[in-house]
C-alpha cells in the first residue's frame, strides 16, 4: 500500500520494457553529453586491421623499413684520387717519375669539378674529386720545376 | 569519471621543450678540402705548398666568418690553415738551412 506504483517495471521486468538500453541514474551521467568518447567520423582503428602491424620476425621495432639510398659518386671521382695519390706519393718513390700522372690528374679532375658543380646534390663525395684535383696540380707544378731544373742542368753544363 | 577524456590528454609540454626540427647541413666552403689537402701536403711531402694552404686558408677563414651559418668544414679550414703555417715555417727553415749550407761552401772554397 506504500509503494508508488512506478516503480513496478524495474523489480518485474516485461518483455516489452526498454531493459535493453538501461538509462543512467540521472544525476552522473557516464559521459559528458557535449564530448563522446571518440570523433564519431574517426574509429580509434580501422576496421578490418590490428591496430599495429606484426613485427616481422628478428626485429624488436614495428617501424617499417626504409632503404637508404645513397647517391652515386661521379664516375671519375675514383680515378681522380687515384692519379693524384700516385703522382703526388708515387712520386716520392720514384725521384718524380710518377708525377707525369699529375697532368691527367688536374684535367680529368677539373672536367669532374665543373659536372659536379652543374648538378648540385646529384653526386655524392665531392671531396675525392678535389683532393684528386688539389694533388693533381701540385704534382703537375712539381714536375715542370723539375722539368725546368733538367733543361736548365743541360744547359749549363752544355754551356760550359 | 564525470570527465573521462581530460585524463586521456597528453601532458602539457616536454621537461626541456619539444626537440628541435633537424636542420639541413650546410655546403661546406669551397676552398675547405682545397685548403685542406694543400696543409697536408705542406707538412708530409712537400713545404712549398704551405704558403698556398696559409693564404688561401686564411681568406677562407675570413669569409666563412663574415657570413656565419652559410657554410660546413670550419675544421677542415682551421685544420689545414694550422698545418700550412707549420708547413710555412718548415720550409723557411728548410730555406735558411740550405742558404747557409751554401754560404759555408763558400766560405771553405776561398779559404
Amino acid at each position: 500500500m506504500s509503494e508508488p506504483p512506478s516503480e513496478r517495471p524495474e523489480s518485474e521486468p516485461t518483455p516489452d520494457s526498454e531493459q535493453t538500453a538501461p538509462q543512467p541514474p540521472p544525476g552522473q551521467p557516464p559521459y559528458p553529453p557535449g564530448q563522446p568518447p571518440y570523433p564519431p567520423g574517426q574509429p580509434p582503428y580501422p576496421p578490418g586491421q590490428p591496430p599495429y602491424p606484426p613485427p616481422p620476425y628478428g626485429y624488436g621495432q614495428p617501424y617499417a623499413f626504409v632503404p637508404y639510398q645513397p647517391k652515386p659518386r661521379h664516375p671519375q671521382a675514383i680515378t681522380v684520387m687515384v692519379l693524384g695519390c700516385i703522382a703526388l706519393v708515387g712520386g716520392l718513390f720514384t725521384g718524380g717519375l710518377a708525377t707525369v700522372v699529375g697532368p691527367f690528374a688536374w684535367v680529368i679532375g677539373g672536367r669532374a669539378k665543373r659536372e659536379i658543380a652543374a648538378e648540385p646534390g646529384r653526386y655524392s663525395d665531392e671531396e675525392l674529386v678535389t683532393i684528386g684535383y688539389v694533388l693533381g696540380i701540385v704534382a703537375t707544378v712539381l714536375l715542370a720545376l723539375g722539368v725546368i731544373g733538367i733543361v736548365t742542368l743541360i744547359v749549363v753544363v752544355a754551356a760550359a | 569519471m564525470t570527465q573521462p577524456s581530460a585524463s586521456q590528454q597528453p601532458p602539457s609540454g616536454y621537461p626541456y621543450g619539444p626537440p628541435p626540427p633537424p636542420r639541413p647541413i650546410p655546403p661546406k666552403h669551397p676552398d675547405a678540402v682545397t685548403v685542406l689537402v694543400l696543409g697536408v701536403i705542406a707538412v708530409a711531402a712537400f713545404p712549398l705548398t704551405g704558403p698556398f694552404a696559409w693564404a688561401i686558408g686564411a681568406r677562407a677563414r675570413r669569409e666563412f666568418d663574415a657570413n656565419p651559418g652559410r657554410w660546413s668544414g670550419e675544421d677542415e679550414l682551421k685544420v689545414g690553415y694550422v698545418l700550412g703555417i707549420v708547413g710555412t715555417v718548415l720550409l723557411l727553415l728548410g730555406v735558411i738551412a740550405i742558404a747557409v749550407l751554401i754560404l759555408t761552401f763558400i766560405t771553405l772554397a776561398r779559404s
